[in-house]
C-alpha cells in the first residue's frame, strides 16, 4: 500500500527544469525555453513487492541480510553506495521485520531522487517522511551537516548542489582551467 | 596457480534438467540454457544491445549482477554528444575532429567516424524510445557546451552538441532503455555473477558460465553471440568516482580466455576527489579562489604553474598533487593526500556560487570548510582502455599477420570495450554516446552475421569445469589475508604508482609491487563458505578481476615510453608518433602480463570524410 502510494507520487513528480544557460549560449537561444515535459514513468525495482522476508532460521536470516547489504552498497551511484551502504551495514542486524520492509521501500527509490531527498535538495514525498528507515538515514545526514557544515555556507533547501564535473562553466565567462 | 594447476579430472553425474559436478568437497548444480544471444551487463550499453537484438528477433538473455537501473550509468550527469545542429550549425565531421584530437590521435578513425556519424541517429532513436531530453522553446532537443567541443575543425568557436535530460541523463537513459527491453521480452537474469567465457577448442566463444547469487546454482548460457557490457574498472584505484560495482569483470573474463586487453594505461582523473570517499569537489572551487596546500602549508601550485597556479589545467594540477605526495609532502597520517583550503572564501561565495560544497565536505570528509581544509587527491573517472573491438563491436586479436582478426561469437560495448574511440583521452560527454552507438552496433552486427533460432554446436564436454573447480578452491580458501586487505594494498599501489605521475622509477616499482600483490592473492582467506548470498565470495571474485586489470594497466604504462593523452610521463614528455602510434595489448598468461601492439586505424571508412593527420595536442 505505502509502496504503491510512493510509486504514484514518483510518477507524478516532474523532473527539474534545464540548467540555466551561460551568457554566451543565451545569445543564440530564444529568450526562454520550455521546462521539460513529463518524463516516461520510471520503472520500479519492486523489492518491497517481491522479496520474501524469512527470519525463521539463522541461515534464512543470513541470506536476507546479506542480500539487503549487497543491494544497499551497490546502488551504482557512489554517494548512495557510501551513505546508504554504510548505514545499512551498521544497522541491518538489529532490524525487525517492520524495519526491513521499510528498508525495502527505500531500496525501491530512484537514485537521483533519493540522494536529493536525503540531502534536502528536494522535498521528499509526504509518505516517505514517515518511513522509519528513510527518516533515520536522513537524520544521520542532517546530524553530519549540523555538526560539520557552518550554517552561513550551506545552500538553501531546495537548491541543487553543484556537480563534480561542471564543464558547462568552461567558456568565455568561466574560469580558465580544465584540459578538455 | 589457482587456475593453471587445477586438474581436469573431475567426476560427473548426469541428471535430466541439470548436472551435478562433484569436486573434492562438495557438489555443484549446473543448469544449461540456450539463447540466440547473451548480453553480460545491464547498464546502458548492455540494455541498448539487448533491445537491438530483440528488435531483430533474437532470443536474448541478459545476465547482470545488479538490477539494471543500478548500473553505474545511472550516475552519468553530463549528457550525450551529437551534432544535431539545434543550437547553431553543426556537422558530425567536426565532432569527429574534436574526438580524434581529444584522443591524442590514438583513437581508431574508422570507429570514431562511425560513432560521430551515427550519433544523431542514435539520439533520435532514444528520443523515440521516450527519453525525456531537455527542450528549447521550439521543442527541439536542447544542447549545451562541453569542454573540447568546437565548430569547423577547431576554427569556428564553441560547439553546443551535448544533449541531456536535466541533470540525470544517465538515469533517464537507463530507465528508458530498461522499459524498452521489457517491452521486447529480453530475459533478464538478475543478481547472477558472470564468471567466465565458454570458449570452444577452435577459439570461438560459445557463451558464459555464471553463478546465481540467490540460490548458489551455476548456469551455462550457450549462445551464438556473447556481448560483454560490464563497464570500467575504476575500483582498482584507491580513489575513484565509480560505484563499487565497477570491478572490470568482463575485462578479466576476456583476459582469462587468453585474449588481450587494449590501452589499459590510459586512465582519466579528476584532480579533487574527497580522500577515502571518491566523491568529487568541483574545479569551480579553485575557480572561486580555493587553494591547494601541502603538509608544509605551502601553496605548491605556485611552483608548478607560476601564472595559472591553482587554475592550471586538470592534468597539471593532478600531477603536481601527486608529485607532492610522492616527495613526502602529502598530508594526513600516511601523507597520501592534499588539502584544499576554502576557509578564506566568503561564506556567501560558498553558499551562492558553490552550493553543496560545504555539505559534501561535511558528509564525506567530516570537515567544516570554514575551519578546516578538505582532504583531496586525484580520482579516477574513466577507463579509456578495455576489450579491443572493431567498429562493429566484434572482439579482435592478432592472428598471424592480421592485427584485426575477429574472435567468433564474442563482442563488447561501452566502457568495458575499447573500440577505440576515446584513444588516449576521452572527450567529455562522449561516454554515453559510446554506450548507445556501440551497444546498437553490436546488435546490428549480430543481425548481419547470425539468424534467430540458428542451430548451435554443443558445448565442449568439459565446458566450465575449470571455472567450477577454481570457484570451489576459492570458496574454501584458508590463507592468512582477508580480501579487503589485499584489495586495499592493490588500490594503494595503483594510486601511488600508476595514477597521474608516471616515471620509469614509479612504474618499475609499480610493476614489482602489483605483481607481489597478485602473488599475495594466493594467500587469500574467506570466512564465509556458503554459495548463497556470500558477499565475501563475490568480493573475492571481483578482487581477482580487479587485480588482472591492475597488473595489465601497470605493465602497459611502464612499457609506453612517451606521453600521450592521459598517460603523461615526466621522463618522456612528448608524444612519439614514430614509435608509439599503436595500441597496447596486454595478455594475462600464466599469471603474468605479456605485451604486444597493434596499429592504430588511421583510415576512415569511406570518402565522406578524410582522416585527420596527427598534430600536437594543445588547448
Amino acid at each position: 500500500m505505502v509502496a504503491a502510494l510512493l510509486r504514484r507520487a514518483l510518477h507524478l513528480r516532474r523532473v527539474l527544469p534545464s540548467p540555466a544557460v551561460t551568457a554566451a549560449a543565451s545569445q543564440r537561444l530564444i529568450p526562454a525555453f520550455s521546462t521539460t515535459p513529463t518524463p516516461t514513468p520510471t520503472t520500479s525495482q519492486q523489492n518491497a513487492a517481491t522479496t520474501t522476508i524469512d527470519l525463521s532460521s539463522d541461515e534464512s536470516r543470513r541470506r536476507l541480510l546479506n542480500r539487503l547489504v549487497y543491494r544497499s552498497k551497490q546502488r551504482g551511484f557512489l554517494e548512495l553506495d557510501l551513505v546508504l551502504g554504510t548505514w545499512v551495514e551498521q544497522h541491518v542486524h538489529a532490524m525487525d521485520e517492520a524495519n526491513i520492509r521499510a528498508l525495502l521501500q527505500v531500496l525501491d527509490l530512484e537514485n537521483p531522487d533519493l540522494w536529493k531527498w536525503l540531502t534536502s535538495q528536494e522535498q521528499p514525498p509526504e509518505d516517505l517522511n514517515s518511513n522509519p528507515v528513510f527518516a533515520a538515514i536522513k537524520s544521520k545526514v542532517t546530524d553530519n551537516l549540523t555538526k560539520h557544515a557552518s550554517p552561513e555556507t550551506r545552500s538553501t533547501p531546495g537548491q541543487p548542489w553543484v556537480r563534480g564535473w561542471d564543464d558547462i562553466k568552461k567558456g568565455k565567462d568561466g574560469p580558465k582551467y580544465g584540459n578538455q | 596457480m589457482w587456475r593453471s594447476c587445477v586438474s581436469r579430472g573431475l567426476s560427473r553425474a548426469k541428471a535430466s534438467a541439470s548436472r551435478l559436478l562433484s569436486t573434492a568437497s562438495s557438489s555443484y548444480t549446473v543448469v544449461d540454457h540456450t539463447y540466440d544471444a547473451v548480453v553480460v551487463g545491464a547498464g546502458g550499453a548492455g540494455l541498448r544491445a539487448a533491445i537491438g537484438l530483440s528488435e531483430h528477433g533474437f532470443n536474448t538473455a541478459c545476465i547482470t549482477k545488479l538490477f539494471p537501473t543500478r548500473s553505474h550509468t545511472v550516475a552519468a550527469q553530463g549528457g550525450i554528444n551529437a551534432a544535431l545542429g539545434n543550437m547553431s550549425e553543426d556537422d558530425w565531421r567536426w565532432h569527429m575532429y574534436d574526438t580524434v584530437k581529444g584522443s591524442d590521435w590514438l583513437g581508431d578513425q574508422d570507429s570514431i567516424q562511425y560513432m560521430c556519424r551515427e550519433a544523431p541517429k542514435a539520439v533520435i532513436e532514444l528520443e523515440n524510445y521516450g527519453l525525456p531530453f531537455s527542450r528549447t522553446e521550439e521543442g527541439k532537443i536542447y544542447q549545451r557546451a562541453f569542454g573540447g567541443q568546437s565548430l569547423d575543425f577547431g576554427k569556428g568557436g564553441q560547439a553546443y552538441r551535448c544533449a541531456c535530460a536535466a541533470d540525470r541523463t544517465g538515469h533517464a537513459m537507463l530507465h528508458t532503455l530498461y522499459g524498452q527491453a521489457m517491452k521486447h521480452n529480453t530475459q533478464f537474469f538478475v543478481e547472477y555473477f558472470a564468471l567466465d567465457l565458454l570458449m570452444d577448442n577452435d577459439g570461438k566463444c560459445q557463451g558464459v558460465i555464471a553463478l546465481n547469487m540467490e540460490d548458489g546454482t551455476l548456469h551455462r548460457f550457450r549462445a551464438s553471440n556473447t556481448i560483454l557490457a560490464t563497464g570500467g574498472y575504476g575500483r582498482a584505484y584507491f580513489s575513484a568516482t565509480s560505484a563499487h560495482t565497477c570491478t572490470g569483470d568482463g575485462n578479466a573474463m576476456v583476459a582469462r580466455a587468453g585474449l588481450p586487453l587494449q590501452d589499459l594505461e590510459f586512465v582519466q582523473f579528476h584532480p579533487t576527489g574527497i580522500y577515502g570517499a571518491g566523491c568529487l569537489i568541483t574545479e569551480g572551487s579553485r575557480g572561486e579562489g580555493g587553494i591547494l596546500r601541502n603538509s608544509e602549508g605551502e601553496r605548491f601550485m605556485e611552483r608548478y604553474a607560476p601564472t595559472a597556479k591553482d587554475l592550471a589545467s586538470r592534468d597539471v594540477v593532478s600531477r603536481s598533487m601527486t608529485m607532492e605526495i610522492r616527495e613526502g609532502r602529502g598530508v594526513g597520517p600516511l601523507k597520501d593526500h592534499i588539502y584544499l583550503h576554502l576557509n578564506h572564501l566568503p561564506p556567501e561565495v560558498l553558499k551562492e556560487r558553490l552550493p553543496g560544497i560545504s555539505e559534501t565536505a561535511a558528509i564525506f570528509a567530516g570537515v567544516d570548510v570554514t575551519k578546516e581544509p578538505i582532504p583531496v587527491l586525484p580520482t579516477v573517472h574513466y577507463n579509456m582502455g578495455g576489450i579491443p573491438t572493431n567498429y562493429h563491436g566484434e572482439v579482435v586479436d592478432i592472428k598471424g599477420n592480421n592485427p584485426d582478426a575477429v574472435i567468433p561469437g564474442l563482442m563488447a560495448a561501452g566502457e568495458a570495450a575499447c573500440a577505440s574511440v576515446h584513444g588516449a583521452n576521452r572527450l567529455g560527454a562522449n561516454s554515453l554516446l559510446d554506450i548507445v552507438v556501440f551497444g546498437r552496433a553490436c546488435a546490428n552486427r549480430v543481425a548481419d552475421i547470425s539468424k534467430p533460432g540458428e542451430k548451435q554446436k554443443p558445448l565442449e564436454k568439459d565446458a566450465g569445469e575449470k571455472t567450477i573447480a577454481w570457484l570451489d578452491k576459492l570458496r574454501n580458501a584458508n590463507g592468512s589475508l582477508p580480501t579487503s586487505k589485499i584489495r586495499l594494498n592493490m588500490q594503494r599501489v595503483m594510486q601511488n604508482n600508476a595514477a597521474v605521475f608516471r616515471t620509469q622509477e614509479t612504474l618499475e616499482e609499480g610493476c614489482e609491487l602489483i605483481s607481489k600483490t597478485w602473488e599475495s592473492f594466493h594467500d587469500v582467506k574467506l570466512s564465509d563458505r556458503s554459495l548463497i548470498w556470500n558477499s565475501d565470495l563475490i568480493e573475492t571474485l571481483e578482487l581477482e578481476n580487479l587485480l588482472i586489470n591492475a597488473c595489465i594497466t601497470m605493465y602497459s604504462a611502464e612499457a609506453r615510453k612517451e606521453s600521450r593523452g592521459a598517460h603523461a610521463r615526466e621522463d618522456f614528455t612528448t608524444r612519439d608518433d614514430e614509435k608509439w602510434m599503436k595500441h597496447s595489448l596486454g595478455y594475462w598468461e600464466n599469471e603474468k602480463v605479456r605485451l604486444a601492439y597493434r596499429p592504430v586505424h588511421m583510415k576512415t571508412l569511406d570518402d565522406e570524410v578524410e582522416s585527420f593527420p596527427p598534430k600536437a595536442r594543445v588547448y
